[in-house]
């Protein structure tokens, strides 16, 4: 870092400076070096502002762990814990060596396994399948003349209730109608090997827009993401304990108006 | 809770804040720090016992570029937690924050983990070469890219020459 010969101090420790990664001695002698050099000063206080920009916005973002932050990350930790010993035991079950011998026979069962593999890291299979689902359940049945849903509004009741059982909570059907869309009706829809709901509503100019509602115990609080793929555009967030996706063909800010709408009543 | 899992306690705000500044999503940062904390908690027996924090951002560092091959082909997704969710809590140069945080997204992703190992979780350059298994010549090359990045991106906006943040 140090070029002795010329008696010049480098980029590199310049860095070192403001990152305060020097040793008190070398720190003095860059210190005394800045004095004479202004450019190089000047470079120095440019990388500190940022640095203490910087520093700022994330010790504001992530203020001070309090005590139920604390006792939250505790949770999180046993459970991923736990979720390891079950993995550890189950793969040492004298089924699964079996199994594991029959991979090269069939394909079969490389597939099934692989399938259960890969189900077995919930969390992940659940924050990717939320949107596709969403997009993929609207795709199928907004375009439905007669069926597009299982249960009409008409039997909003039963339609409350039917679905709210499926997905263990209580489902008041969220109402959009200052946004211009009607609920037409519900159906269930398979998420994740379970069963989630599916909303249907439309406006006066027959646009179609899917809410999907579906159960994730190891859910965490999400703020709203976007994707888009063929056209339909899809909303999705999630609480601690459920997932929501919206999708729709209509414009992104129309949806996004939508979204907070949804948001606010579920 | 065993000892490992108490210490892995103890680096939790550090790592949410990393996977925060991998990812750049709130809802990622969160899959990446469940799918980091699982794999530690897994391989927690191949530990040696250096520097517990270090360890675990390796592993971190290593799942992100990991998804980021994995889904590569997989739609698009845009934050846009700022537009719908109220921040809980804004800067008091409100202005001057969001372009930093503007300049931080736009910096390449290997530029940007080196600056926040750096200056977030004052990391030190040999360990974040360790870390990144880079040479700390690369590291040295990568915070010099990312502050001139940062520089040239806010003197287009007078945020660090005619502002103190602080």
């Amino acid at each position: 870092m140090i070029d002795g010969e010329k008696n010049t101090i480098s980029e590199d420790e310049l860095h070192a400076f403001v990152d305060n990664q020097l040793s008190d001695e070398r720190k003095l002698i860059v210190e005394a070096w800045l004095k004479d050099n202004l450019e190089d000063a000047e470079k120095v206080k440019a990388w500190a502002l940022q640095n203490a920009a910087i520093g700022k916005l994330y010790t504001s973002a992530h203020a001070e762990t309090s005590a139920a932050d604390i006792a939250a990350d505790v949770k999180l930790i046993e459970a991923l814990s736990r979720r390891n010993s079950v993995k550890e035991s189950n793969r040492s079950k004298p089924w699964r060596q079996v199994a594991a011998m029959l991979v090269g026979a069939t394909g079969l069962v490389a597939a099934a396994l692989a399938i259960t593999t890969y189900q077995g890291e919930g969390k992940k299979v659940y924050a990717h399948n939320l949107p596709e689902v969403s997009r993929v359940s609207y795709s199928v049945y907004s375009g439905e003349i007669k069926h597009p849903v299982e249960v009409w509004s008409d039997e909003e009741e039963h339609l409350s209730q039917w679905l709210g059982k499926r997905i263990n909570r209580e489902l008041a059907l969220p109402n959009i109608v200052s946004q211009g869309f009607k609920l037409l009706g519900g159906r269930i829809v398979p998420l994740k090997g379970a069963a989630s709901a599916m909303l249907m509503y439309e406006d006066d100019f027959g646009e179609r827009l899917t809410l999907i509602i579906g159960q994730d115990k190891n859910g965490v609080a999400s703020s709203f993401r976007y994707s888009e793929l063929e056209d339909i555009q899809t909303y999705y967030w999630g609480d601690s304990e459920y997932g929501y996706a919206i999708s729709s063909r209509i414009s992104r800010e129309k949806m996004k108006v939508l979204a907070q709408a949804l948001h606010k009543q579920l | 809770m065993d000892d490992f899992e108490k210490n892995l306690l103890q680096f939790m705000p550090n790592l949410r804040r990393y996977a925060m500044s991998l990812s750049r999503s709130a809802q990622e940062s969160e899959d990446l720090l469940h799918d980091c904390l699982e794999k530690a908690l897994a391989k927690k027996h191949s530990w040696r016992g250096d520097n517990l924090q270090s360890w675990v951002m390796t592993i971190m560092t290593n799942q992100f570029r990991n998804k980021l091959k994995k889904y590569a082909n997989q739609p698009q997704t845009v934050p846009i937690e700022d537009e719908i969710i109220p921040t809980e809590e804004r800067m008091c140069d409100p202005l001057a924050m969001d372009k930093i945080e503007g300049a931080i997204d736009q910096l390449p992703e290997d530029n940007r983990v080196v600056l926040m190992l750096v200056i977030v979780e004052n990391c030190s350059y040999a360990e974040i070469a360790k870390m990144l298994d880079i040479p700390i010549g690369t590291v040295m090359s990568r915070l010099s890219r990312a502050r001139k990045s940062i520089a040239k991106i806010l003197d287009g906006h007078n945020i660090i020459s005619f502002r103190r943040p602080l």
